[in-house]
This record gives C-alpha cells, structure tokens and sequence, in this order.
C-alpha cells in the first residue's frame, strides 16, 4: 500500500510524507519547504524507517528521528521529529 | 579583517546559477574570499528546494510551453519562479565564522543586508521569520541557506516586478500552505519593488550593492576560472541531470 499525508505545522514548514508498506513500512520520502543541515541527515531518518512495524508507536518514530539528528549534529528549520512522526503515522493508517 | 569579493550583476543559465553556488563553496572552503554575488537568470527558471518532490510543486508541462526551465537547488525551502525580467538574486558565501553557525540567525543577517538595500529606494521592509523580508505584511523576498564543512551560504530573491498569473501558472501552491501563511487571497500575499516605487532595475541593483556592502571590507572581482570550470563540470554531472532533478 501506497499512503501520503501532509502538515503544514504551525509556525514551520510544510512537510509532506510518502510512504510505501504492507505489515512493515517498505519505503518512507518526506519533502517539503524545509530546512534541515546537513541535507543528507533527512535521508538517513528516511533510510532508518524502512523495516519498521507500521502499528508502531509515534513516540518511537521520534526517538529514531531524534537519534539520527543527535548523531548528524543535525539543525532542523521548520520542521521537527514530532511533525515527522506525526505526518508518517497519519500517511500509514 | 578578511575583504570580500563582491560579484556585479551578471546574467547566467539557471542550471550555471545553481552550479556556482556548489562551485563558489567550494572555493571558499579552499581559502578563497568571502564573496556576494547579484545575478540574474535567463532563461527564467522554476528554482525547487532540495527537499521538495518536482511534480508536488511543478506544472513542468506549463514550464515547458512557457520557456521556463526548472532546476533542483542545494539549499531547503520552497519553489520559487526565477522570472527573468522580474526577479534580482543574490547569494553570500563565508567561512561561518565569520557569520554565525546557526542558521537561523544568518538568515537575519542577510535579510538585515536586504533591508538595508530596500532602505536605499526608500521602500521600508521588515525581517519575517523564518527567513521573509516583507513589506506592508507582504513578502518581497525569499531566502534558503545550508552550511557545508564550515562555509555557509545564505541566498536569496528580491522580486522587482511581478507576473502572479505566470508564477502561479507554473507554481502549485497546496491550499493549506495558503490558508495558513495569509488569510487573504495568493495576491495579497506577495510584493515587488515595482508596488513601491516607480524606479529602473538598474538603481535597485545599485542599491543592492550598496546595502550588502556598507560596513564591509571589499572589492570588485570577478569568478575565477578554476571556479567557472568547477561550475560547468558541475552542470553537467550534476544540476543539469534527471537523476538530480527528479530525485524526489
């Protein structure tokens, strides 16, 4: 299956997600009009989704989006790992 | 005190303009100036942001009946429309020391710069964050940044006049990014010099220089050639390729 939603999150950026899955997300791609630095770091949090149970918790989604930003030293502009937790389960029910 | 190299308006392809900016990095990651550069772009060009998927934010069908290129960028942020008669750019390359780190404080210091052009000509703008210079709660200007291996680049767009017909015609714009930004309809969002002030291209791109430069050490230069051979090496493995375009 093939899901997609979008936020415009307040006082930030648009973020759109993409997401391919069937009991485990296959694929993940998140676009919009953000900022994040370095660039690479939102493909690595794209990359560290794939594999993952599609009922898991939002809070986990997080804490993996987190992680990859602590280790990249990553500044994230008008978008956050709460958004993109948000936006990817919404893209996956 | 380090002297920057500043860059007079020089007219470039979009695919050159975004191919410079990786280049000039480049250079002043080796040591180079500190630079400013004003261009423009011809042909006029759709400019996406480095996380944006090209169809969410491109009619590429009406780019193409128009003549209007459209190019991946290096740095996040929004789709704009490069209008070659309506749109003046800029771009500024430092170590970040010299600057900031954090970016979101070198899009005020730029904007700063930006204002302070606008100041010139007598228009008075304001710093919206994230990254909007506005006039009268409308935006007159864009800006995207990134930092690379302690070089950072802050660029940026001055509408002097303005097509929202044709901008619109290749921009697509999702409802709820409207909705938010500003209540009123696409064409109270957005200004140009032009609404301000009856003035010639040529004296905003004086201003322009007069504005980024005030305060600084500085000279007139030109791009080198180890720069401009960068750029079109760049151009062809990278900016002008499908892979890179399309790649979201």
């Amino acid at each position: 299956m093939i899901g997609f939603a979008e936020e415009k999150i307040s006082g930030g950026k648009l973020v759109r997600v993409r997401a391919e899955y069937e009991d485990i997300i296959k694929n993940v791609q998140i676009t919009g009009d953000f900022f994040v630095h370095p660039e690479d770091t939102v493909e690595q949090i794209e990359r560290s989704l794939f594999g993952i149970n599609k009922d898991v918790n939002e809070l986990v989604i997080q804490e993996i989006v987190n992680d990859i930003v602590a280790k990249n030293n990553a500044q994230l502009i008008g978008i956050d790992s709460e958004a993109i937790a948000r936006v990817l389960k919404k893209a996956i029910i | 005190m380090m002297k920057w190299r500043i860059i007079k308006h020089e007219t470039h392809h979009p695919h050159m303009n975004v191919a410079l900016e990786e280049a000039i990095i480049e250079s002043v990651t080796e040591g180079g100036p500190p630079t400013i550069r004003f261009y423009e772009w011809d042909p006029s060009s759709v400019v996406i942001g480095y996380f944006q998927n090209i169809h969410d934010e491109v009619d590429l069908q009406k780019c193409d009946e128009l003549g209007i290129h459209c190019v991946r960028r290096i740095t996040g942020g929004g789709a704009t429309l490069l209008d070659k008669d309506r749109e003046l750019t800029y771009s500024v390359y430092a170590p970040a020391d010299l600057l900031t780190r954090d970016i979101t404080k070198s899009y005020k210091i730029v904007c700063g710069w930006l204002i302070n052009s606008l100041a010139h000509i007598g228009i008075e703008a304001e710093f919206k964050p994230i990254n909007d210079v506005i006039v009268n709660g409308k935006k007159i200007s864009g800006t995207a940044a990134t930092l690379r291996r302690g070089v950072l680049l802050v660029h940026g767009t001055l509408l002097y006049d303005l097509d929202l017909r044709k901008m619109f015609s290749v921009l697509k714009v999702g409802q709820e990014k409207i909705s938010d930004k500003f209540i009123a309809a696409v064409e109270e969002r957005v200004t140009c010099v032009r609404h301000h002030k009856d003035i010639n291209k040529e004296e905003v791109k004086r201003a322009l220089i007069e504005g980024f430069t005030e305060g600084k050490d500085f000279y007139f230069g030109s791009l080198s050639e180890k720069e401009l051979q960068h750029a079109r090496y760049l151009v062809k493995s990278k900016f002008a390729t499908r892979e890179w375009n399309l790649r979201r």
